[in-house]
């Protein structure tokens, strides 16, 4: 008895000693899928027991990307491996950005974290970083290095193909549709409205009439929306490339005693109040927040060994008009993108009314 | 007493650059202590070699403030730099060069011409010229030539290329404003452009020059940015514009003309890229960066001595 129990400690301690190191590295988001065909990252465990990580943020100009920063601190802080997180910020500031990237090499951190401004700009830097032995995780936004560890990044043209089903099954595949859009020539906003443009072409009796660019604000959008309704008072829906815009065109409809006609929105908590309130029609395409989050858990699970895809996507489903309840927070403000991991009195501090 | 006058001028001059220059001797000793990482040769080397662009902007900005002027249009021609450099066409950089050079001459053609305040002059030129580069180039991307590739990456003596040719720059500019004739008469246009004139100086021709060296070197930044990004961008030059009179302000450039030189502006490019490089290494988020920047941008200009006579 005595024997069998000190044989199977032994086998045990013998069993963790051999098996995989990463067996406490923590999981992906299982929204993050591998892209077809993305190799595994094939780079040895560190040795090293604690790990400093650096972060090259390009800014906080917005509140998704206060979040986004906050998600990472947060994530960071919940692993002890971590000793130091180093966070720069180069407020908007692409030049500042390589600086900052080759700042973080020359510290010899142990992974670099990037959330680039630039798709080209910072390749220099982060083929300095590979070149240094040192991992990068590229996410949020692409940035294109023949070398690099991880990349997560969101299909920005999926959140145009939510809206856009939505919208062609609301409409029973005949209409005419008009389209608020984010900021000329931003590819984010491009993308979103490729994805648009790819569903309708699969039903040729809905036409995008007009669309008008809302720098994704809610004033501005607000005048778009009204000159926009004003030239077709008898549009059937309204796409938009984001939450505050279609905020204020359900507004603009209200105002002018026009029907609440179909129109998409965006999973952040100010337009589901506004959603639930007005018993809109629609569906929230999700920009998640939390990249910052997973990136830090890639560059761990990166560090100590454990399997992760390069190249990787994110692609949450819509919300739908019967989750809204599961998602809106009436105790917080509507800057607020929903579905964060942040503790709650972190979201309180950020967001608190 | 004359030569008296001119010598006093000559100290003032070269004590203008003093505070800045305590200043950053104060930082860099601050935060050798506060964190090891500060003051390590590549993290040196990594600040001069992101900030030569923004040095160069800031020379061509001390030569029009000296005259008392003030070039706002600089970080558009940089982002317009960027987007023609960025292009596959033949002649990509002569021809940004010749653009650049053509914004300079819009620039006091309308405030020589038709007297219009520098001020709001290079305010609408700089915001033509940035709808210009966003015609050119509407996202950021592109590629540049390989020589400006190979020029980004180039060392000598261990240092990087743009670092010893900016410098190189500073100092043919430095020579240029306090030992030459036009230094002279560009000093003598902007303390008093009256009594400059009478003097014989041609201030029309002074003005004139220095917003064409304004836009050549907000050029030559652009393009030194275009290399080191491998690509351009549309809007990176818009922060330029104000950070290179800030920069020329700390440095002890009075705005008013007439009193300064490029070493001081140029320590005070350093000055506030040492400071977020320090901060950022320090942890210190970026909120309280920007607060602290603008607090001590307001300390470190009332430090300087103002309303002097500039000759």
């Amino acid at each position: 008895m005595m024997l069998k129990k000190i044989l199977l400690t032994g086998t045990m301690l013998a069993g963790f000693a051999i098996g995989p190191a990463f067996a406490d590295a923590p999981e992906l988001n299982p929204a993050l899928s591998p892209v077809a065909g993305a190799p595994m990252v094939d780079l040895p465990a560190s040795t090293k027991q604690s790990f400093v990580l650096g972060f090259s943020n390009i800014s906080v100009v917005n509140t998704w990307r206060v979040q986004m920063v906050e998600e990472l601190k947060n994530e960071a802080a919940l692993h002890p491996e971590i000793s130091q997180l180093i966070i720069s910020d180069a407020g908007g500031d692409v030049n500042r950005q390589v600086a900052d990237i080759e700042s973080l090499i020359a510290r010899g951190v142990d992974a670099i974290l990037v959330s680039p401004g630039s798709e080209v700009a910072l390749n220099g830097a982060l083929e300095k970083a590979h070149a240094a032995g040192i991992p990068t995780i590229i996410f949020s936004s692409n940035a294109t290095p023949e070398h690099y560890t991880v990349k997560l990044l969101a299909d920005d043209a999926q959140f145009g193909r939510d809206g856009a089903k939505f919208l062609a099954e609301a409409l029973g595949g005949k209409g005419n549709v008009i389209a608020l859009r984010g900021i000329s020539g931003n590819s984010i906003d491009n993308d979103r409205f490729r994805g648009v443009t790819e569903v309708f072409a699969d039903y040729p009796d809905i036409r995008i009439i007009d669309q008008g660019f809302g720098d994704w604000a809610y004033d501005k959008g607000k005048q778009v929306c009204e000159s926009l309704l004003i030239a077709h008072p008898d549009v059937q829906g309204i796409w938009s490339s984001g939450g505050a815009m279609t905020q204020a065109c359900a507004e603009v409809l209200e105002e002018n005693g026009l029907p609440m006609i179909p129109m998409t929105g965006e999973a952040n908590n100010g337009f589901l109040r506004t959603w639930k309130e007005k018993g809109l029609q629609s569906v929230a395409p999700v920009s998640p927040t939390w990249f910052g989050q997973q990136g830090v858990i890639a560059a761990l699970r990166v560090l100590e060994g454990a399997p992760i895809a390069r190249d990787n996507l994110v692609n949450p489903p819509p919300i739908l008009g019967d989750q809204i309840d599961g998602f809106y927070r009436a105790d917080l403000g509507d800057a607020y993108w929903v579905g964060s991991p942040l503790p709650d009195e972190k979201l309180k501090e950020l967001y608190g009314k | 007493m004359k030569l008296a006058r001119a010598t006093t001028a000559a100290r003032l001059r070269r004590l203008s650059a003093l505070p800045v220059m305590v200043l950053l001797a104060i930082l860099a000793i601050g935060l050798g202590i506060a964190s090891p990482h500060a003051l390590s040769a590549q993290n040196l080397i990594n600040i001069l070699n992101q900030q030569a662009s923004l040095i160069l902007v800031t020379v061509g900005q001390t030569i029009v403030v000296l005259t008392a002027g003030l070039d706002l249009s600089v970080g558009s021609v940089v982002s317009l730099t960027t987007a023609i450099a960025s292009h596959d066409i033949p002649f990509a950089v002569p021809l940004a060069v010749l653009a650049a050079l053509a914004v300079g001459l819009v620039n006091a053609t309308g405030i020589l011409k038709f007297g219009i305040h520098p001020i709001l002059m290079t305010l609408s030129t700089m915001t033509a010229v940035q709808g210009l580069a966003l015609l050119i180039r509407p996202i950021p991307g592109g590629t540049v030539p390989d020589w400006m590739r190979s020029y980004a990456g180039a060392e000598l003596f261990g240092l990087p290329l743009p670092v010893i040719l900016t410098a190189l720059a500073v100092l043919i500019a430095g020579m240029a404003i306090s030992h030459s004739r036009f230094g002279l008469h560009l000093m003598a246009t902007g303390a008093s452009p009256q009594s400059a004139l009478l003097g014989g100086v041609n201030t029309g021709r002074i003005i004139l020059v220095a917003y064409l060296l304004s836009s050549l070197f907000a050029c030559l930044g652009g393009l030194n940015l275009a290399a080191r990004l491998a690509s351009g961008d549309p809007l990176v030059g818009a922060p330029f514009g104000i950070d290179s009179i800030a920069a020329t302000a700390l440095g002890g450039t009075q705005l008013s003309g007439g009193l300064g030189g490029v070493a001081g502006p140029a320590a005070g490019v350093l000055f506030l890229a040492l400071l977020g490089n320090g901060l950022n290494l320090l942890n210190i988020s970026t909120y309280y960066q920007m607060i602290i920047k603008g607090a001590l941008l307001i300390l470190a200009v009332s430090a300087h001595r103002r309303n002097q006579p500039g000759l």
